[in-house]
């Protein structure tokens, strides 16, 4: 028997890829690829790189820390004390909108971290003739949660509506507390789900971005030669609303909307 | 002479009782959740002898329970013209803003100060900021002899030539036009200055020279941020000037007299750039004696009002104090000194908004909260706050304190342990944070996620989201289909009889083969009579022979059916005498049965 099953074997193995063809030759090397990958992250954990970079940090080598930082957000590693040490490595080196950008992106992650919230407020503040932007109420509320909490806590009562709802057409002559039960949880799913969307809105639904130059040049329009609006500081905070030939249409400015160059800002995302 | 004024004059509205006024103020202020806030302003603050200002005193987010008390002021005359109500509402929040306008008419030329406007909103007395009224001489800053023939020019106003470094200067750009329209007012320049926002200025018609001009624009603010001689402007503006063109004349002088009379001849649109005289402004240096040592640059005139919460807290805890600071300046900039001298306690960076009050946003409440933590027993009250600022009017430092307010600090509890505050999470070895500098760095990394697009964007959690929904759906059906059945006993019966049939047709072909001819019999007996009591809608116990010919046939059952019918009766009633058959002969009444049963479902019911 054995030495009947060997040949089989070697004879599998060797006319596997010429089955496959060229197409399922990449696939499977693709599949190796990810595997690979993965294997790579198991094995370099992004602890040890956070701890180099800290230590660069600390060094005072500013720049190094950041290209270890990154180095961590491109192997597809993310956290929020990771945004936080990058905008606290940019502060240092004096890229104030860069900073906000990372300690708005360490909120979204850790929103109740008292700490991001200290060092962006502290970052604002650095930034010269503006005021922080506002915020309304829903939108302070719905920053308590990330998204990914108001998405459960969403996917959680729609469980629990659903299934007061099938325990009601199962059993018969539960009355009108099942039905309180049930209009209760209906109304608790629209709720969070109305905070989810706002919540949405507010990380994803607007394109939110920060100066990251100083002395960028607001325009009245798209085009090096259109009138100059205002000058914006780096760490300035806009929103963004339309894009055109590498020009972003913002409002936020002292002076309304205008336009300025794609480079000149960092988008919160 | 004609004018062609495009100055939209309001309409006369009928007179509307003032207690319906009051009511319609109180409604919408009732949704309002800021707080209340008076303010004063005068448009214009300069005026000529001769001409009138207007008071309007704004009442945000409140509404007076009597009408305000105007002050006397020697050379001023008020009347009361009439009242307005704005709602705006931007980022959710509602503000409402009830207005009382007042004419104020000057006797005399000189500088006013009309001082703070009182009025009682729900029991408590509030008060506006002075206002100041520059009254000219008729001659004074006349039109130049150019403006005065001229169908449009521009003018650069400021409130006065010397300010200071940081005070806020209102700038109004004023386009005078006998007619025209598309005005565009380009963004006002000046070396040295930072501008705000703008806010177009009220229409207008004033009469210059022998001409009545419509008057339009827009008021915005400057900052220097630079002393000396800085030059303002020019202000420009684009518009298209409507003038009478040139009409060819006829040969007939009674034809052109008349179409000249009647129609005023042939308007044209004339795009025209106009541009203002630059304005040169005297930038002073804030004074170097008697800078108070927390002053952090503030120039303006403002209010302080500071509180504190809880004041009964656990070593550790967090107190919020909160510090308003209101009045008149570029509130944006305006900081509170450090508090990192206060010892004993750890001092987060505070975080701040700017409520404004006007259009411009020079006037309003900016409120500070900043996070103290009492890190010692020993501490009894939360020390004073102090803002000192600069005045541009008294041309002084100023500084306004808040008392100490007193707390009580407990001890922490046990599951705290000795230290002295909760260390943030990821955190823990870290020093102390100041408010000077940033809170340092997290030592610890994660929790580690994987870079992934939110949960809610993901299509496998939507999926999953579904499931339930579905279940519903299934459930719902299944309860439906149910009742359905319950009201409909017919087809649970036939329901049942097709049930019956499909076990007890295997159960009859083994009995065939058996040879068991008693229970083949009894079988093949139980299911035409099931049946047929099906189809006839009658018990299936009181089916007989005689319904065959009673019943089936006048409902259309086939004779070779009725016959195969008569056959199984008679041949089921024989086994019970004669139980002596074959398997053969079961065989063949099984082929029997086969073929009248579906020729019995055919049956109508």
């Amino acid at each position: 028997m054995k030495a009947s099953a060997s040949p089989t074997l070697r004879v599998r193995l060797v006319a596997g890829p010429r089955r496959l063809g060229r197409g399922g030759t990449a696939v499977v090397a693709w599949l190796v690829a990810i595997l690979l990958g993965l294997l790579a992250r198991a094995a370099e954990p992004p602890d040890t790189t956070f701890d180099a970079a800290n230590r660069l940090f600390e060094q005072g080598k500013y720049l190094e820390a950041v290209a270890a930082f990154e180095t961590i957000l491109r192997s597809g590693r993310t956290s929020g004390a990771l945004y936080y040490n990058l905008g606290n490595t940019y502060f240092r080196l004096g890229e104030v909108g860069r900073a906000i950008v990372a300690y708005r992106l360490a909120a979204r992650i850790a929103p109740r971290d008292p700490d991001v919230a200290a060092n962006l407020a502290f970052a604002r503040a650095a930034v010269p003739g503006t005021a922080p932007p506002r915020q309304s109420w829903l939108a302070r509320f719905t920053g308590r949660l990330t998204l990914d909490e108001w998405t459960i806590m969403t996917g959680v009562s729609l469980w629990l509506w659903m299934g007061i709802l099938i325990w009601r057409q199962r059993i018969t002559g539960v009355g009108p507390a099942g039905r309180r039960l049930a209009i209760g949880a209906a109304g608790l799913t629209v709720l969070l789900a109305g905070l989810l969307f706002a919540a949405w809105v507010q990380t994803d639904g607007y394109r939110s971005v920060a100066v990251i130059v100083d002395d960028a040049v607001l325009r009245h329009g798209p085009l090096e030669e259109s009138p100059s609006l205002q000058t914006l500081h780096d760490g300035q905070e806009l929103r963004a609303l339309d894009e055109k030939d590498g020009w972003l249409l913002v409002t936020g400015a002292a002076r309304g909307q205008g336009w300025i160059k794609r480079d000149q800002v960092l988008v919160v995302r | 002479m004609k004018h062609h004024a495009t100055t939209r004059m309001p309409a006369r509205r009928p007179p509307v009782p003032k207690a319906v006024m009051w009511l319609l103020g109180v409604c919408l202020l009732a949704g309002s959740a800021f707080a209340a806030q008076m303010t004063a302003v005068l448009v214009p603050d300069t005026v000529r002898a001769g001409q009138r200002s207007s008071l309007e005193v704004n009442f945000v987010n409140c509404q007076p329970t009597t009408p305000p008390q105007l002050p006397k002021v020697d050379g001023l005359s008020f009347n009361f013209i009439g009242r307005s109500t704005a709602v705006n509402i931007a980022n959710g929040q509602q503000t409402t803003t009830l207005t009382l306008k007042y004419m104020v008419t000057p006797e005399r030329p000189g500088d006013y100060e009309i001082p703070p406007v009182r009025a009682e909103v729900n029991g408590q007395q509030l008060a506006s900021s002075p206002v100041r009224l520059k009254v000219l001489r008729p001659d004074e800053n006349a039109p130049a002899a150019s403006e005065q023939t001229q169908p449009a020019f521009l003018r650069l106003n400021t409130a006065k030539d010397e300010v200071f470094l940081g005070e806020v200067l209102p700038v109004d750009v004023q386009v005078f036009y006998v007619s025209a329209q598309d005005i565009q007012l380009q963004p006002l320049t000046g070396d040295g200055f930072t501008f705000g926002k703008s806010a177009m200025l009220p229409q207008s018609q004033t009469q210059v020279g022998n001409q009545l001009y419509a008057v339009g624009g827009l008021r915005t603010t400057a900052v220097a941020s630079k002393v000396g001689e800085l030059t303002l402007g020019p202000a420009e503006c684009r518009l298209n000037l409507r003038v009478r063109s040139e009409r060819r004349r006829t040969t007939d002088p009674f034809f052109d007299s008349f179409f000249d009379d009647a129609f005023g001849g042939r308007l044209e649109l004339r795009p025209t750039r106009l541009t203002s005289q630059p304005k040169t402004i005297r930038v002073l240096p804030l004074p170097n004696e008697g800078v108070p040592a927390d002053f952090t640059g503030a120039v303006g005139q403002y209010s302080l009002l500071a509180s504190v919460s809880p004041t009964n807290v656990a070593v550790g805890e967090p107190v919020t104090l909160t510090v308003r600071v209101a009045g008149k300046g570029l509130l944006e900039s305006v900081k509170l000194p450090s508090l990192d001298h206060w010892e004993k306690f750890r001092v987060y960076p505070p975080t701040s908004e700017v409520e404004t009050a006007d259009a411009l946003g020079i006037e309003g409440t900016k409120v500070f909260q900043q996070v103290v933590v009492p890190e010692s027993l020993d501490i009894t009250a939360i020390p004073s706050v102090a803002f000192s600022f600069f005045d541009p009017v008294a041309k002084a430092y100023r500084t306004l304190s808040h008392p100490a307010t007193p707390v009580v600090v407990r001890p922490a509890s046990p599951q705290a342990g000795l230290q002295p505050i909760a260390a943030p999470a990821g955190s823990g070895e870290n020093p102390p944070a100041a408010a000077s500098d940033l809170v340092p760095l997290k030592v610890r990394g994660g929790p580690w996620a994987v870079i992934s697009p939110p949960l809610v964007q993901r299509p496998w959690f939507l999926i999953v989201q579904g499931v339930p929904v579905a279940a519903f759906l299934a459930a719902w059906w299944w309860r439906r289909r149910t009742e359905a059945l319950a009201r409909n006993p017919r087809l649970i019966r036939r329901r049942a009889v097709a049930r019956l049939t499909r076990e007890m047709l295997p159960q009859l072909t083994r009995l065939a083969e058996a040879g068991d001819s008693e229970d083949f019999h009894a079988l093949v007996f139980r299911l035409v009579q099931e049946h047929i009591g099906e189809r006839i809608n009658q018990p299936a116990a009181s089916i007989t022979e005689s319904v065959v010919d009673e019943q089936l046939k006048a409902r259309g059952l086939e004779p070779e059916a009725c016959a195969d019918l008569h056959l199984l009766f008679q041949t089921c009633n024989q086994a019970r005498y004669a139980p002596t058959w074959t398997r053969a002969d079961l065989m063949n009444l099984k082929a029997k049965v086969d073929s009248v049963l579906p020729a019995l479902h055919r049956l109508k019911e």
